[in-house]
């Protein structure tokens, strides 16, 4: 999981208005909002970062733990990108 | 960290309007159509016309919109469809993230439009429906034809998983024909909208006006119960969500949440409202979103405080709109006659419902 790259979805919509992402489903037109830290992921997952990079980033800037910002990206981008949500693509790196 | 989802409507607009974000665009394309209805309130032509932006122009002003923070974008004309780069800017569009609605007319949607359409994620389609018959709607498009292609395009979005909507303005020339407009709309598994209020021409000919429904069939209309709080509108804004603002005090989301770019670059409060903030061709968006005395006039009115409606007891069941006084009196802030006769009529049908006589006595007022 570690070494996967993450990316949006291309198909979803979104906007960060007041440092909170949100995000407009194509699949079924709901609307996501994230708090700052989600959106802050949000933002990382261009495509140029993998999670552990994400991790990274989140342990750099917030104060949290890197066992518990680990914890909380793995969950955060398995959730997003679960067949359910889509929101999120996780892939090889290249 | 958390991720919340919740129906869509409310949240972010609300952000946007508490931030003052032009969180819903319409953009005027063009003014182009191939059609010539007899109540539209744009006067069009079948022409290109040499001040239309350019596709690098329209592209420019749709990053400035996605940097201002606008997240759902309404491509309108016209008829959209008439530019012949349309689909190049929907796609580009997308790439900026907007989530897009279309409003057209849909007789120039095929198969591989619709495909391409479907590749791009386009939220919504709406395409407006004049009457149930090819001989109410063909009447007052002009053009023979024009309902079945707009159908064959609403069933070929429905089938390509494209979500479609349609709108029909309701009028003396096709009352008779709503109903049967909401069974098809019902049998085709398409969500419908009516809007009972034809506008003034842009140009400020009111000769439109003659169009609109008569007393009667006003009252029939809002007073049917089978009408849901969101398949009325009312100067685009369904019940439920005016009766949210008429809340909140603002004369409507023109300026606060919501502007209109015209097919010149014309950045206006919203696409009825002929009068410019500035034009992009010489200034930047966000500077005249932020800066025009216009937007920040419609941002300092409040519904309590207009000179002539500030009294009037009927003022929680208006629908007043600033765009519509402006076009039939000169003065946004001033009462016009269109708000003042619709909203006596539904004072009198909230009146009969409460009437313990009236066979709809149980109806819920919708206002």
């Amino acid at each position: 999981m570690l070494d996967r790259v993450v990316s949006r979805n291309k198909d979803v919509a979104w906007r960060i208005i007041e440092n909170e992402a949100i995000l407009i489903s194509a699949e079924d037109s709901m609307l996501h909002s994230l708090d700052e830290v989600g959106t802050r992921i949000w933002e990382l997952s261009d495509g140029s970062n993998t999670v552990e990079q994400i991790i990274d980033t989140i342990f750099d800037e917030y104060e949290v733990d890197r066992e518990t910002a680990e914890k909380d990206v793995i969950e955060f981008v398995t959730n997003l990108a679960s067949e359910k949500l889509g929101l999120l693509i996780v892939s090889e790196s290249d | 960290m958390d991720s919340t989802k919740q129906p869509l409507l409310y949240h972010a607009e609300a952000t946007a309007v508490k931030k003052r974000i032009p969180y819903n665009v319409i953009f005027e394309v063009t003014r182009r159509c191939n059609l010539d209805c007899t109540m539209c309130y744009v006067v069009s032509h079948d022409s290109a016309h040499p001040d239309e932006l350019s596709t690098d122009e329209v592209k420019d002003v749709l990053d400035q919109l996605a940097a201002a923070g606008t997240l759902k974008l309404t491509f309108s004309g016209g008829e959209p469809f008439m530019r012949p780069d349309f689909l190049d800017l929907v796609e580009y569009a997308r790439t900026l993230a907007f989530s897009i609605d279309i409003l057209t007319n849909g007789t120039l949607i095929g198969p591989q439009t619709v495909q391409r359409l479907k590749e791009l994620a386009v939220w919504q389609v709406s395409i407006s429906l004049l009457g149930a018959r090819s001989e109410t709607h063909d009447g007052i498009t002009g053009k023979s034809g024009s309902f079945s292609r707009a159908v064959q395009a609403l069933r070929l979005l429905k089938e390509a998983g494209i979500k479609p909507r349609i709108k029909t303005l309701v009028m003396k020339r096709n009352f008779d024909e709503y109903p049967d407009i909401i069974a098809m709309a019902k049998q085709m598994g398409i969500p419908y909208s009516l809007d009972p209020t034809v506008s003034s021409r842009n140009d400020g000919n009111l000769d439109t006006l003659d169009l609109n429904l008569s007393e009667n069939q006003f009252k029939a209309l809002i007073n049917n119960p089978s009408l849901g709080p969101r398949s009325l509108s009312f100067n685009g804004e369904d019940l439920q969500s005016s009766r949210k603002e008429r809340l909140e005090g603002y004369l409507c989301k023109a300026g606060i949440s919501f502007c209109d770019i015209s097919w010149n670059g014309d950045v206006l409060p919203c696409m009825q409202y002929q009068q410019s903030a500035g034009n992009v061709r010489k200034q930047r968006f966000i500077d005249i979103w932020r800066e025009s005395p216009l937007f920040i006039m419609l941002r300092n009115a409040r519904r309590h405080d207009l000179p002539e409606c500030k009294d009037c007891e009927l003022l929680p069941l208006c629908f007043r709109c600033p765009a519509t006084a402006f076009l039939e009196t000169g003065d946004p802030l001033a009462k016009y006659e269109t708000a003042c006769i619709q909203a006596r009529l539904m004072d009198e049908v909230r009146v009969s419902r409460a009437d313990p006589s009236n066979e709809n006595s149980e109806i819920q007022s919708n206002p």
